[in-house]
């Protein structure tokens, strides 16, 4: 008689996660105080409600989704042809609607390495359009 | 100065200075036309390399 196969050999028997990971969204408002100067540098200030949460939720393991204020208060920011610097993070740029000189919009990513949530393969995206 | 020899020497030394310098040599190579009595034509400035923003913005992240 042939035994049956052991169908629970390969099995999954433990997931232990070990980067919950982290998605989520935000809107809000940037203003931007161009330097004199020199106006492809200046200072930023950002208001927006984020959206977050673990992306990977096993048994009870990540982080619970939440709803809260994020600011970031004036920073330094500069801007390249290609590229977005804000504070340490450094983004990818496309702009567009350049009406007198002044970029109506703006398109960022980056890879996100700075948070400490577990988050080291995440991303960054932002699109903003010129409100007055 | 005749108008032709005017506007080479002009768009020669442009090309070696860059963007700021062109606009500028432009203005002074129209200043020399007209004052020659010569019809001239601007052309429409580009979107610059490095783009400005300035005041406020809308905007939307995923992360």
């Amino acid at each position: 008689m042939v035994a049956p196969p052991d169908v629970l050999a390969n099995a999954v028997r433990n997931v232990d996660p070990k980067y919950a990971g982290n998605m989520g969204t935000q809107t809000g408002y940037i203003t931007f105080t161009p330097l004199v100067a020199n106006p492809a540098k200046g200072h930023l200030v950002l208001t927006s409600t984020k959206i977050e949460g673990g992306a990977v939720r096993i048994h009870g393991n990540g982080f619970n989704w939440s709803q809260s204020a994020f600011n970031i208060p004036s920073t330094a920011y500069s801007a390249s042809g290609t590229g977005f610097t804000l504070g340490s993070e450094n983004f990818t740029m496309t702009y567009g609607n350049v009406v007198g000189g002044i970029a109506h919009t703006v398109n960022l990513i980056e890879r996100d390495l700075s948070s400490t949530n577990g988050d080291q393969n995440c991303f960054l995206a932002i699109t903003a359009t010129w409100q007055k | 100065m005749d108008t032709a020899s005017g506007r080479w020497f002009v768009e020669f030394w442009a090309m070696q200075i860059g963007g700021e310098t062109m606009r500028a040599a432009a203005a002074l190579s129209t200043s020399a036309a007209i004052l020659l009595g010569q019809a001239v034509t601007i052309a429409q400035a580009q979107a610059p390399a490095v783009p400005k923003f300035k005041g406020t913005y809308a905007f939307l992240s995923t992360h």
